[in-house]
This record gives structure tokens, C-alpha cells and sequence, in this order.
């Protein structure tokens, strides 16, 4: 009995592999990586040399084959260690905007697989764009090619970008439809204003005043275009989440670790059974983020890739908030402090929880897809 | 909703399909509207002893007892699914303590002759058994049990009283820790005695719930003589069987299918055409029930993961999991009642106890869905607390898992 396609054994085989390697890598590089802002440098040893970042993509492109299940254990390394690296954008949405067929995709893939590449997907039009409509980025037809004129707001590491994957509407022959299209960051027309994140990444507000991208730039057009936006926005949010599990694994640690030092009334207030029934709490939190995400990560290949994602995020964000405030709460006044690191993770936390849209709309959204499956009632089945 | 996909291999296919005609021939219409009405935390009376009875003429009453002792053999997988489909299907929640408990004890550290005289007759229903733990002041702080056991020749004298005892009032043989010594650490005087109910000395005191249900009882020991051959293990080693038959209490191999089948009686209360259907069209209510459906999710996955585990070769009952999957079980248990007894709004104030226990009709001016979710609230106040608290549960994790 298995739950996933590939077999029981290769597939625990692969991941206990690259948690191997991820391990070992966050292990000696910790320095450079670790709790840090981003830099290319390091993005680049972790692609290359190190061949950490390519080990979810496809054989033929120098992955590992991993897939989502690969993703998820890097994410949750990445989460553990705090690493503020672009994975999610360049990688993990990425390889399910781009088109595997077409050999331009798969090189860029490949280097992003590489370290030596970020690509950056700027769907939705900004915070409450859930539906991904592509309203505020026309794409006018010109020639073979396109002009883009509008704007994509708060799209998150797009200061890093080399090439941005934005979704836009175009008039098509039959009517308004979506288009998925490559625009390169150094575009003339195209520009950036930056704002810093809480949790040390940046985002930016992307103006297109007639940016021109050729016709190689179409990645897909219409549901297709659709399609490929809903799965990367359904794997970035379930790949989140793993780096969540990660994020309140190192928090809870860090925390017992704390109360264990920390003296107060002559004892360790580890002792305390109120500390101990919290420490506890978090950590049955943990497991069961940790079990959805599973659940999701096996799901995002199929039919329920979004009522998955969705319900992931929505006990996920719960779990994150929940173990991230007693986190701080346990740590007392040093928790609250800037230097602490418990303070990183919380603030990667929050920011987790709201990156997709937040707890209250993921549930929404895990109602309106069941909803949908309900299959109208068959008399004699109660 | 959101469920695991199980890809299983043919012949466990072909174990399903056989699990599933079997249920589709024996769980008949009757069973289960007597089934839904079950409020408390297991079936009794007749209902119990009708599905023992089929379970035990297909040669599954046990699905995880090895066949040598007359289980059904069934592999972990195997168990998981058949507890899966029955659960899903709705069967009575079978009493625990013969089959469940006092078996895989016997199993493990019983004689063989031990095992020859009971475990034949927990299997066909021969003996129904119940639990002698807890004591007046003896709940959470097991080990502070002062019924005692006096060796007087080839027989114990037990003198005492057990409390909560659920069933006391069916059983045929009890299971009850015993103090045989009082020397050193409290848990070394402890032992495991099997009594028989007859017993001169012994008397049964119900205990009615809130709910109006009879399920649990005083058990009290009056100069009881209990021959030493029904000692199972050795004298002041009880703890140990203790113990063991405690993680036992707690792990289910399909928690979650338990979950989604009271969910699914959730669900029936504010159907569309019904009284209550109001309900299932306010957001709140509907916010409130998908973060448990999705929660449940999750225990599957746990669950899973857990056999998946065990299928290569890990270990069984993982004591840190088994008290996870207790807290969330009880939690989310507690959440469905609420919800239900949310659902039928002022109804929840009629007491039902006559007409669920006491024998009496039904009044023709209360919607049927409105009989049984207030006792099945009231009941599972008691998840929480039996099979050790939640409290307990986060101390043994505190310990097990936090390594403080």
C-alpha cells in the first residue's frame, strides 16, 4: 500500500538521500547561508558545486527526479536553518510554469537548477488577487510578439530576478484570455520599486510601460496558462509550508533548549509543567502540520492539488502562528529582541502565513473545492 | 473531502473487496439504525454480543491477535483496512477490554495455560471482560492504587475497591492491578490479577453518567479469593503489564476513520431537507467543521506514515505517537459533539436519557436527529480523561518527547 506513484522504496531511498545532503550541506555552510540576506554567491555554490537545488527536477534536465517530495525536504531544511534563498520562486514554481517541451524552458530550468538563474513568477496582480485574473498587465499583440503595459504588485524576490514569468491578459482571437509570458528583468520599460520584508527578503512593485518581449517569450496561452499558474501557485504553497515544519522545528528546539538554560525561582523553567504542557502543544502542532503537508506534497500531482494545498495552509498558518507565540512567549523578554534568532524565525513565520493569502482565505478556498466535489445526494445512501 | 490515496497492491485489493462484500451482507439495514444510536464510547447489550457473534464466525473478532491464539492473522496492513471499512460502514464500536486489552496481554505474558483457559473464550464472547484500574483515589496517579492482594496459601485475598469500571456490570472476569507489597518505589508492588465476577466478596455499584447512561460502575473486593494461578506475570511486576496494555489503550490503527464516521453523523443532523439544515449553510458552522475534516486529514496521514513505518520494519506502538494521536483524537472527538449539540439548538435541552436508555418513546415533537447528540457530548467529556488524561498525555510527552 503506498500513497505515491514512484515505489515506497525509491522514493524513501531518494529522499533520505538529499536529506542527507542537505543536511551536510547547511551543515558546513552554515556561515554564509544561514539567517542571512541573500547572496548570489552562496545561491550559486548551493546550485553547482554543491548540486543541492536541481535534486527535485527532472533527470533530463541534471535533476534527481524528486519532484514535490524532494521540494518539500529542502524547503523544510531551508526552514530549519532560516536559508533566505529564491528556491520557491526559481525553482519550485518554476519548473511548473515552464514548458518541458520546449528546449529555451528547459535550459533555463537547468540553470536555474544551477544556481545560475533565478527566475521569479509574478501571477496574481498583487495581495487579494487570489483568482490570478491578470486585469492589471495587459499584453497587446505586436507582430509576433507582445507589448506589456500595467503593473504587478508586492511580487516577492523579484529584486533578484533575471527573468520574471508573468501571467497577463491579451485580447486572443475568441476574447479576452491569459497569456503566460518570459519577460527578462533587464526589459527597457520595465521597472522596480523595492520594499524590505519582515523577514530580511524584499518585494517589489513592477511597472511595464510598453515592454516589448518576443514571440519565444509565450509560454502558454489561455487555460493552459491557467493551468500552469494554479499548479505553481499550489506548490509553492504546499513547498511554504514545508519550510514552515522546518521554521516551528527549529523554534521548538531552540525553545526547549532555552528553557532548559534559563534559571529563574532556582530551577530550569523547563521544570515548570505549564512550560512543559506548551513545549508539548507545539510539538503536537508540529506534527500534525507536518503530516498534512505530506498529505498535500502526495496530492499535488493529482485532481486535488488545490483542495490539498488549501487545507494545508489553512492548519499549516494555524500551527505556524500557534508554536511561533509561544516560541517567544517561553523565551520571555529576549525572545521579543532583534538579535535573538528566535526572532527571525517568527518573523519568517508570519510571513509565511500570509505570503499565499492567509489562513481565513485558504479555508475559504478549502470549502469552495469541496463544495464543488459534492456529488448530489443518492437516495438510500445515508 | 480531503483523503489519502492508497494505492494498494492486488491482493490487498482483493482484502478490501472481501472486507466490503462481507459488510455489505452482514451489516444489515437493522444493525445499523440500532448503530447510530449509540451514544456512549462502546456498544453494550445485545447490539455488542450480535456483531462479536458474526465478527467471531468469520474468524474475525481479533484482527490483531496472531492466528495461533485464533486471531484473524491479519498483517498490519491488512488490520488497518479492515478496521478502515468497518469503521467507515458504521459498525458498533465493540467493547475494548477483552479483545483489545486482556488478550494481547495474555498473549504476551500470560502461561500457557492461561492462555489456553481465556483467550478461546474472549474470542467467542464466552467471556466478557472488564478493567479494574482506576481507585477512589487512584485516577491519574495510577500507581497510587491501594486495592491489596494478600497471599494466603494457593490463593490472593484482594480487598479494595476499583472504580469507573466500564461494563463491570456485563463481565464475567475482571482484570484488576493489585498492591502485593509496599516496599521500595510504589510501581514495584504492583500486580495483574484475573478475577472471576462470581466471586464471593464481590459487588457492582452502577455509576449513571450525565448522559443518563449506565456504563461505568464501583467494583468493590471483600475478602475476594483469587487463586494465584490467575496471576498474570509475576508478583510486583504488574507495572510492566500495566503499562503495556495502557499503549495499547491508546494506539488505534484507524483513529481517523472513527473521526470522519462521527463526522459523518454530523453531517446526517444538518442534511439538507432536515430541521437542521440551516446550519449547514452558516459560514461559521461550515469554517468550524472543515478545519476539523481537515484535521482529520491529517491523523490519516499520521496513521499512515506510522504503517508505513512499522511495514519497514519499525516498531509498532510508538509511545510518543500513540499519546499524539490520543490528544488529537480526544480534542477533535469533543469538537464534533460540540458541533452537533450546536446544531440542534434548543433541543439540546431535552434530556433523552429515558427515551436512549430507559426504554421509552420517542415524542413525535422532536426531530429524530435531535436524540442523541447531547449524550454522545456528555460521553465524550470522557475521552479526554479515560485511558489516561490529557494531561497525562502531555506529561509522558514531556518525558518521551520533549527528553526533559
Amino acid at each position: 500500500m503506498t500513497t505515491a506513484s514512484m515505489t515506497m522504496d525509491e522514493q524513501s531511498e531518494l529522499l533520505a538521500s538529499v536529506e542527507n545532503l542537505t543536511e551536510r550541506v547547511l551543515g558546513d555552510k552554515h556561515e554564509s547561508l544561514c539567517g542571512r540576506e541573500f547572496s548570489r554567491e552562496a545561491w550559486q555554490l548551493l546550485g553547482g558545486e554543491l548540486g543541492l537545488l536541481a535534486v527535485a527536477l527532472p533527470e533530463a534536465i541534471g535533476g534527481m527526479g524528486g519532484s514535490h517530495h524532494a521540494h518539500a525536504i529542502l524547503m523544510e531544511a531551508f526552514g530549519r536553518h532560516l536559508v533566505a534563498q529564491p528556491y520557491l520562486s526559481s525553482v519550485v514554481a518554476a519548473s511548473q510554469l515552464l514548458d518541458a517541451a520546449k528546449p529555451e524552458h528547459t535550459s533555463l530550468l537547468s540553470f536555474a537548477g544551477q544556481g545560475e538563474a533565478i527566475i521569479v513568477p509574478a501571477l496574481s496582480d498583487g495581495p487579494g488577487d487570489y483568482e490570478m485574473s491578470g486585469k492589471a498587465l495587459i499584453a497587446a499583440v505586436d507582430g509576433d510578439g507582445f507589448v506589456l503595459n500595467g503593473a504587478k504588485a508586492l511580487v516577492r524576490d523579484a529584486a533578484l530576478a533575471d527573468q520574471f514569468v508573468v501571467l497577463a491578459q491579451a485580447q486572443g482571437e475568441g476574447g479576452v484570455e491569459h497569456v503566460l509570458l518570459l519577460v527578462p528583468a533587464g526589459a527597457a520599460g520595465l521597472a522596480r520599486e523595492d520594499f524590505g520584508l519582515i523577514d530580511q527578503a524584499t518585494a517589489s512593485h513592477l511597472r511595464f510601460d510598453s515592454v516589448h518581449v518576443g514571440s519565444s517569450a509565450l509560454i502558454a496561452s489561455g487555460a493552459e496558462a491557467v493551468h500552469r499558474a494554479c499548479s505553481a501557485v499550489n506548490a509553492a504553497v504546499v513547498g511554504v509550508c514545508a519550510e514552515a515544519v522546518g521554521v516551528m522545528k527549529a523554534m521548538h528546539a531552540q525553545t526547549v533548549e532555552f528553557a532548559r538554560q534559563r534559571v529563574q525561582f532556582g530551577r530550569p523553567i523547563a521544570e515548570f509543567q505549564v512550560l512543559q504542557h506548551r513545549m508539548v502543544d507545539m510539538l503536537v502542532a508540529i506534527e500534525q502540520a507536518a503530516s498534512i503537508t505530506r498529505l498535500a506534497r502526495n496530492k499535488l500531482a493529482g485532481a486535488d492539488a488545490a483542495l490539498a494545498a488549501s487545507a494545508c495552509m489553512a492548519l499549516v498558518a494555524k500551527a505556524c502562528r500557534s508554536v511561533a507565540q509561544d516560541a517567544v512567549q517561553i523565551h520571555g523578554a529576549i525572545g521579543i529582541a532583534n538579535e535573538t534568532p528566535i526572532s527571525r524565525y517568527f518573523r519568517r513565520g508570519l510571513a509565511i502565513e500570509m505570503q499565499f493569502g492567509g489562513r481565513n482565505y485558504h479555508l475559504l478556498r478549502y470549502l469552495q473545492e469541496t463544495a464543488l466535489r459534492r456529488v448530489p445526494a443518492v437516495p438510500g445512501s445515508a | 473531502m480531503l483523503e489519502l490515496d492508497l494505492v494498494l497492491e492486488p491482493e490487498e485489493a482483493a482484502f478490501q473487496a472481501r472486507v466490503r462484500r462481507f459488510l455489505a451482507e452482514k451489516f444489515t439495514p437493522e444493525l445499523r439504525r440500532e448503530a447510530e444510536l449509540q451514544t456512549g464510547v462502546f456498544a453494550h447489550g445485545e447490539l455488542a454480543a450480535k456483531w462479536h457473534r458474526i465478527l467471531y464466525e468469520a474468524g474475525w473478532i481479533a484482527p490483531g491477535w496472531p492466528e495461533e491464539y485464533g486471531g484473524a492473522g491479519f498483517s498490519a496492513t491488512q488490520q488497518y483496512i479492515f478496521d478502515q471499512e468497518c469503521t467507515r460502514a458504521g459498525t458498533p464500536d465493540l467493547p475494548v477490554a477483552g479483545i483489545r486489552l486482556c488478550g494481547p496481554v495474555l498473549i504476551e505474558f500470560g502461561t500457557p495455560d492461561q492462555k489456553d483457559r481465556f483467550l478461546p473464550r474472549i474470542l467467542s464472547g464466552e467471556h466478557v471482560w472488564c478493567q479494574g484500574y482506576s481507585e477512589p483515589q487512584a485516577g491519574s496517579d495510577l500507581a497510587a492504587l491501594e486495592c491489596r492482594a494478600v497471599r494466603d496459601g494457593d490463593d490472593y485475598v484482594v480487598t479494595g475497591q476499583k472504580l469507573w469500571t466500564t461494563h463491570a456490570q456485563f463481565a464475567d472476569w475482571i482484570f484488576v492491578l493489585v498492591r502485593t507489597s509496599r516496599e521500595g518505589p510504589r510501581q514495584a508492588g504492583i500486580s495483574f490479577l484475573l478475577v472471576p465476577m462470581d466471586a464471593p466478596g464481590i459487588t457492582v455499584r452502577p455509576i449513571i453518567s450525565m448522559s443518563g447512561e449506565h456504563e461505568v460502575n464501583e467494583v468493590f473486593f471483600d475478602a475476594v479469593r483469587v487463586p494465584v494461578e490467575n496471576l498474570v506475570g509475576e508478583e510486583n511486576q504488574g507495572w510492566k503489564v500495566a503499562k503495556f496494555l495502557l499503549v495499547n489503550e491508546r494506539g488505534s490503527g484507524s483513529a481517523a476513520a472513527y473521526l470522519r464516521n462521527a463526522l459523518g453523523m454530523l453531517d446526517k443532523i444538518v442534511e439538507p431537507q432536515g430541521p437542521f439544515a440551516t446550519n449547514a449553510f452558516d459560514p461559521a458552522f461550515a469554517r468550524r467543521r472543515a478545519e476539523i475534516e481537515i484535521e482529520i486529514a491529517a491523523l490519516e496521514q499520521s496513521e499512515h506514515s506510522l504503517l508505513e513505518a512499522m511495514r519497514q520494519g519499525g516498531r509498532g506502538a510508538d509511545d510518543t505517537l500513540a499519546s499524539i494521536h490520543k490528544l488529537h483524537v480526544s480534542s477533535l472527538m469533543q469538537a464534533i459533539t460540540e458541533l452537533e449539540v450546536d446544531a440542534i439548538g434548543e433541543y439540546a435541552q431535552i434530556y433523552q436519557g429515558e427515551v436512549l436508555f430507559g426504554g421509552r418513546e420517542p415524542s413525535p415533537h422532536v426531530p429524530r436527529r435531535a436524540l442523541t447528540p447531547v449524550a454522545h457530548y456528555l460521553n465524550m467529556r470522557a475521552i479526554s480523561i479515560f485511558g489516561g488524561s490529557s494531561e497525562i498525555q502531555r506529561n509522558i510527552l514531556t518525558r518521551t518527547a520533549l527528553g526533559l
